[in-house]
């Protein structure tokens, strides 16, 4: 039981690093999109192949 | 009704299937040229990996039209991405500058953006083009940046290509409110962060506190210090987390109003003093132990609110981002003088002494002084008044209001951001502001149930103070917390948020807060024709010359088209599409709603519309008997006009309309179609959609007056239009829908407007409010019978204050849950699951 005594206060230390952490990321700007990274690890990349401009313009009239 | 669908946007294809794209080798079926050419430009950056990944269908897609390629072209001026440009960010600023760095940062907002393969989609076609550096796009907020090299490729062109898939794009400006709205988000999260964590530590130390007590065999001293520690952890979430269940609370009582936050805070505040009372009053009390504490309860309840709270928070941001987004699709250009020429310039660019040219139906740009043309002009986002006023040469005309007949000249007096700016805030507040109803009584019940509530605690004290004085207090505790109000203040708000995002992200932006209920009400849909149940998109099939004519085809199209330049009606676009430029001015233009348009060319009188109007003496028949079919005449005195051409305009209707139009009548709603069109026209497309009752060449105040008929004999109606000639009937209606691509005085005007076009949205919306009506009725009948159940036992002293806690927030939790129902209902009603057909042509394995 006396680790108690260390274990309680070692804790409430560990509470205090996981806030800062948190608070760093909130304002790191991590938790402004909920939605979008969750989905984004799914998708391939694809192999990127530069369009090149004058080709990409000719097809501007649909 | 076929089974086919568009393979890009899922609307059905009427057979036989005119358009079909090519995705990974097999033709797959296009609904319209749109679609196809959004679809091929996928297909040519290598990304039909979006059709595997989507979840959601994409918008149907209109024409890359002359004008938006225009528009899009102001955004490459250095003046007017002043406000949502800025240079790269520092990092690479750092790395490259040696070199002459032209990279640059713009913010854009993107609309049509529908699920996660959006993003993707957007991300990895604009990384592919030579010049863009870097695209992030965020889901949430639909916000994106791009950097991008300002030598290598013109922001217009990526824009363009944004276009090109199937999304439109605005500059973005971060303004207060928004950073207000992000402050607010990440305060919040902060806030549950603490919460959070505080309760589950707490959590874990309650679980040791019990076990002990069971047991019986723990320590004192442990006790004492577990429970000081519980203190130190639940203090900041009682300070910090809960502290907007405090300020509002402080607001009600301030205010002399009694909300919900002033018993939760009573909970809250009462539940952590006594506890801190039973962890410390050991130390100065001769008596020893005094009673539990309820720290835990108090974290996790803090904690289950503010979720509820938080949850609530994020739609409503929604719902004000898409209203912003609304006055974003408002013109940002007009038409100056240029050395006598009209060029198409930004808003901004704009001194005062300018000329400026508004055709009908576009706002007025600038505070001014009408020049020349005489016009009514609708001053409704200012006034709210929406008739329109008539406005002669000499008279002002504000910035913001919207044109209504004729092309105008304008001399701009006032460059007023603010003006405009007055404006729109006005709409925005409009759609914040507006409570529904069914909320109003909810707070009012609220109000009762809440005085109801601190009456009976009082009583409950005041009873068991005689009884047994040491539990009065944990008694009194324990009925504050079990009666919490807390899922009925959410049983209704939550169900509401949800369904409004729900349709959002359909594609029906509710733009006034008394639709989601009024939609159960209605009984009469109304539907305009044109750009409503068709297609909108008009165009030209057949030339017929007159004989006593001696002009040719072209002649004769040239000087429709001089004519028709001056109005925004659909049917002025077909004239548009077919003759590549314009030869002829037309001046003295006169616009007769519902009737046709008539101007002088050279030293002659003409006049294009409907037979009766533009030969008003001659009967004439139409050389076929369908068809819609606008005459063209000549006159030198105009009295006598001498008919010359016949066109022949035709316009398919929307592919999912005759299905829309058969599930409405499944709900038992009449519907109606209202149009100015020729009777033969209007009863070929009430027949082919299966309606019943039609009513053909009605004049805007023909569908007024059948409307308030309709209203007088108790019926509630719903209009559903797109023209400026439908703005009357809008307002009249109890409910009024415009069409995404209606005109911006119908848009502003109207209680909702369709975005994604998807007439299917309307059905779909009648449903939602069924179910949204359901699911307010259950979560008011849970909470209450739940508050009702437990108060007695909580009376009688049966229920621990921590049980009590427990109860609330699980209550709260079912609310919310349940009230989330609306936001994922599966698929739409009535659309096949797509997943299978878009996997079919793919390799297996490859699908996962």
């Amino acid at each position: 039981m006396e680790s108690l005594i260390i274990l309680i206060p070692l804790a409430l230390i560990l509470i205090g690093v996981a806030i800062k952490v948190f608070f760093w990321a909130v304002d790191n700007g991590q938790f402004d999109d909920l939605e979008g990274p969750a989905h984004s690890i799914l998708f391939d990349e694809p192999q990127r192949t530069q369009i090149p401009k004058a080709n990409s313009q000719k097809d501007d009239k649909p | 009704m076929t089974d086919t669908r568009c393979f890009h946007c899922t609307l059905p294809v009427s057979e036989p299937v005119v358009f079909f794209a090519d995705v990974e080798g097999i033709p797959q079926p296009m609904c319209c040229p749109g679609c196809k050419a959004v679809t091929e430009a996928i297909v040519a950056g290598g990304l039909e990996n979006y059709y595997r990944h989507r979840t959601e269908s994409a918008n149907q897609v209109t024409d890359l039209t002359q004008r938006l390629q225009e528009e899009l072209q102001i955004y490459d001026r250095a003046e007017v991405q002043e406000d949502f440009v800025r240079p790269a960010g520092p990092a690479t600023y750092s790395q490259e500058r040696d070199s002459q760095d032209n990279r640059l940062t713009a913010s854009l907002l993107i609309d049509g953006i529908t699920c996660a393969a959006c993003i993707w989609l957007l991300e990895n076609h604009l990384e592919a083009l030579a010049g863009v550096a870097r695209v992030s796009v965020n889901l949430s907020t639909h916000e994106a940046q791009i950097t991008w090299d300002n030598s290598e490729i013109p922001l217009s062109t990526i824009l363009l290509e944004i276009h090109k898939i199937g999304y439109k794009a605005f500059p973005w400006r971060a303004d207060q409110q928004e950073a207000l709205l992000k402050n607010e988000n990440r305060i919040f999260i902060r806030r549950l962060a603490v919460a959070g964590i505080g309760a589950m530590q707490v959590m874990m130390y309650a679980i040791a506190l019990y076990s002990g007590a069971i047991s019986d065999d723990m320590p004192d001293i442990y006790r004492d210090l577990i429970r000081i520690f519980s203190a130190v952890i639940a203090t900041p979430v009682v300070l910090y987390s809960a502290a907007p269940f405090f300020k509002a609370a402080w607001r009600d009582i301030k205010i002399r109003h009694l909300g919900m936050d002033v018993p939760v805070s009573i909970a809250i505040g009462g539940a952590y003093l006594a506890s801190l009372w039973a962890t410390f009053s050991v130390y100065f009390l001769a008596t020893g132990s005094s009673g539990e504490v309820y720290y835990d309860s108090v974290s996790m309840f803090t904690f289950f609110l503010l979720t509820g709270r938080y949850l609530e928070l994020r739609a409503r941001h929604a719902t004000a981002r898409a209203a912003r987004a609304l006055t974003n699709l408002l013109p940002p250009s007009c038409l100056k003088e240029v050395n006598g020429q009209y060029q198409r310039v930004p808003v901004a660019d704009l001194q005062p002494d300018d000329k400026v040219r508004i055709l009908p139906g576009d706002a007025i740009p600038a505070d001014g002084i009408l020049i020349s043309g005489s016009t009514s002009v609708n001053e409704a986002m200012l006034t709210g008044e929406y008739l329109p006023i008539e406005k002669q040469p000499g008279d002002t005309l504000l910035c913001s209001s919207i044109n209504v007949d004729h092309p105008i000249e304008l001399k701009v007096s006032k460059v007023g951001e603010e003006t405009r700016v007055a404006g729109i805030i006005q709409l925005l507040q409009r759609a914040q502001q507006d409570k529904p109803a069914i909320a109003k009584i909810a707070d009012k019940v609220a109000g009762w149930f809440v005085a109801c509530v601190l009456l009976v605690a009082i009583v409950v004290y005041w009873g068991w103070s005689g009884i047994a004085p040491e539990d009065a207090f944990w008694i009194t505790l324990s009925v504050l917390v079990v009666t919490c109000p807390c899922a009925l203040s959410l049983a209704t708000p939550a169900a509401l948020t949800a369904a409004t995002g729900y349709l959002h992200r359909l594609g029906l932006l509710v733009t006034r807060g008394h639709v989601l209920e009024g939609l159960k009400t209605i009984d009469h849909v109304i539907f305009d024709k044109t750009g409503t149940l068709t297609k909108g998109e008009l165009s030209l099939s057949r030339v017929v010359p007159l004989d006593n004519g001696n002009c040719s085809k072209e002649v004769l199209l040239q000087r429709a088209a001089a004519l028709e330049a001056h109005s925004e009606h659909p049917i002025a676009k077909a004239f548009f599409y077919t003759v590549e430029s314009l030869h002829e001015q037309a001046h003295d233009v006169k616009n007769h709603p519902g009737q046709g348009i008539e101007g002088t060319i050279g030293n002659r009188f003409y006049r294009i519309g409907r037979p009766d109007f533009a030969c008003p003496c001659d009967n004439m028949a139409t050389p076929e008997q369908d068809g819609q079919w606008l005459l063209m005449s000549e006159s030198t005195d105009q009295e006598l006009w001498q008919p010359l051409c016949w066109f022949r305009i035709t316009d398919s209707l929307r592919p999912e309309a005759a299905h829309t139009i058969q599930r409405l009548q499944q709900m038992g709603k009449t519907v109606t179609l209202l149009s100015g069109d020729a009777e033969l026209v209007v009863a070929a497309t009430a027949e082919s959609l299966g309606i019943r009752q039609w009513k053909s060449e009605s004049s805007p105040d023909d569908k007024l007056h059948y409307i308030q008929t309709l209203q007088s004999q108790g019926h509630k109606v719903l209009m559903v239009g797109d023209g400026i000639n439908d703005v009357p009937v809008l307002a009249g209606a109890d409910i009024s829908m415009a069409m995404g691509n209606a005109s911006d005085l119908a848009r502003t005007s109207a209680d909702a407007v369709l975005i994604c076009g998807n007439l299917e949205r309307l059905a779909d919306a009648f449903n939602l409010t069924i179910r949204t009506r359901k699911i307010i009725r259950q979560n008011l009948a849970w909470s209450l019978g739940y508050n009702l159940a437990a108060l007695p036992l909580a009376a009688a002293g049966m229920i621990a204050p921590w049980m009590a806690a427990t109860g609330m927030a699980l209550s709260s939790l079912i609310v919310v849950a349940n009230a989330l129902r609306l936001n994922r209902p599966g698929k739409p009603v009535n659309e096949p699951d797509r997943s299978e057909e878009v996997y079919a042509h793919l390799e297996p394995g490859e699908a996962a």
